[in-house]
């Protein structure tokens, strides 16, 4: 007997969870499947971005290294042994990119004392900031609001130095747990909570009057939980 | 507890990582006092923002289209592997079909005859055995049901190690000629049988079965196994890939 041209299957139910996903097409990307690797790179492509854009606050700067990110990935794809889940390996790859962009930026520039004082204010992308709110029927107010208020994160994130600005991005943003932070990026537990504490300190600073209420963010006293 | 206890804990509270007592113990604390609420709503507040914001990043990237063609420009960036360099195989393939060129006028009649009988005798055999050698080919839509001696000798890949793939095996029966200590192994999902390898048993409980055609060699089948996403229907089928 053959199977001549053929194929057939035994389908039945299953449970499905994402990092099993990720194991499917991590594997077949490693034995050379284009298209599982083009799933792997649509699954994760905004996220990280999200990441790149949370370091280097540029969107153009951003998507080129979220491609850059995928190429290395594909490249030392065959060296990820599964000791880790895919995400966190994804998640150091993307952390390290950005730090050789930013490494890479300042060599051009005026030396900048990244040791998170207060009024360090880096120059900050003033082209258009995305609005937070997607209410089709806010106010001019509240989108100005909004506005300012994205500017001012972002100047407060520039203030950060860069393996704060890390753990702020991988916990703020993708909601990473403090071991799967640790694992990303290669240290403690301790060290993350650590740096996600004196981040968090010179944020609160940064942003008091908002937090407080005596600025609005344009959508309520409340802000939206995050992950 | 105190409120400086407390406040060293309100990170870790926010953020789920704080176990279960010490967790209760926070949150009866910031219930009764006002400064440690005030102080949780600021972390709270800035969580939100900051999130809030990246995520809204996000969305105005996609909405703004940013990632169309995203994929086709990571793809024209990919080292792909090159092709293979000419194995030891290849070029002793060369040389015996450069000595069939050479021989065939004297090869041929004397190969073409033995053919003949080699056919005859096998239509004799295969008449004696019973219905499971009748050679009969899998088309798609068939269902796999596991039967050892169904299934046919193949090549592929190397057995890969098991990365902790749930449910699903096979036995290999690798030939003695091997030495292998192992003659018949196991593979869990995602093995692909290695070369003259032929599968005596195979069970899986979930996941597809999937025979098909090694590329390098269209009359050899290989098996893989994979596992699918949930069947809504939640019945057993088989379908043609």
């Amino acid at each position: 007997m053959n199977t001549r041209g053929g194929a057939y299957v035994y389908h039945c139910r299953l449970e499905r969870g994402l990092e099993r996903d990720d194991t499917i097409l991590v594997e077949r990307s490693q034995r050379g499947d284009q298209a599982a690797f083009r799933q792997l790179v649509e699954r994760y492509q905004r996220k990280v971005y999200s990441l790149a854009y949370g370091m280097v606050h540029n969107p153009e700067d951003s998507l080129e290294l979220a491609q850059e990110v995928f190429i290395k990935v594909h490249r030392y794809l065959g060296n990820f042994q599964g000791s880790s889940s895919f995400y966190t390996w994804l998640y150091r790859i993307t952390m390290n990119v950005c730090i050789d962009f930013l490494r890479k930026e300042r060599k051009g520039q005026a030396a900048v004392d990244y040791d998170d004082q207060r009024g360090h204010h880096e120059e900050v992308n003033q082209g258009e900031f995305p609005l937070v709110s997607s209410v089709a029927t806010e106010t001019p107010e509240r989108v100005q609001s909004r506005r300012e208020l994205g500017e001012r994160i972002e100047a407060a994130m520039a203030t950060l130095s860069e393996k704060h600005r890390e753990v702020i991005v991988l916990r703020e943003i993708e909601g990473l747990s403090y071991s799967d932070i640790a694992e990303a990026l290669g240290i403690k537990k301790g060290t993350v909570m650590s740096r996600l504490h004196h981040a968090r300190q010179n944020l609160q600073e940064e942003l008091r009057p908002y937090l407080q209420g005596t600025e609005t963010a344009g959508g309520g006293d409340e802000a939206q939980a995050g992950g | 507890m105190d409120c400086a206890h407390i406040r060293e804990r309100l990170e870790s509270y926010l953020d789920n990582e704080l176990p279960e007592e010490a967790s209760k113990e926070v949150t009866s604390h910031v219930d009764l006092c006002a400064g440690c609420a005030a102080e949780l709503r600021e972390l709270s507040r800035l969580r939100g923002f900051v999130h809030a914001h990246y995520e809204g990043v996000a969305e105005a990237a996609e909405r703004d289209g940013l990632f169309d063609g995203f994929w086709e420009s990571v793809e024209s960036q990919l080292e792909l592997p090159a092709e293979p360099e000419p194995g030891i195989w290849t070029q002793l393939a060369a040389t015996v079909e450069a000595w069939w060129r050479r021989h065939s006028n004297v090869l041929v009649p004397a190969l073409a005859a033995a053919g003949v009988l080699a056919i005859m005798v096998g239509l004799t055999i295969s008449r004696s055995e019973g219905p499971n050698d009748e050679g009969a080919v899998l088309e798609p839509n068939s269902v796999a049901r596991g039967a050892s001696d169904e299934l046919p000798p193949f090549a592929g890949p190397r057995l890969m190690a098991d990365k902790g793939a749930p449910k699903g095996v096979a036995e290999a029966d690798r030939p003695a000629v091997r030495k292998d200590p192992l003659p018949h192994r196991r593979a869990p999902e995602g093995m692909v049988a290695k070369n003259d390898t032929r599968i005596v048993y195979y069970e899986v409980d979930c996941g597809i079965v999937l025979i098909d055609n090694d590329p390098r060699d269209p009359d050899r089948p290989t098996i893989v196994w994979h596992f699918l996403p949930d069947d809504e229907e939640g019945d057993e089928k088989a379908e043609a890939i």
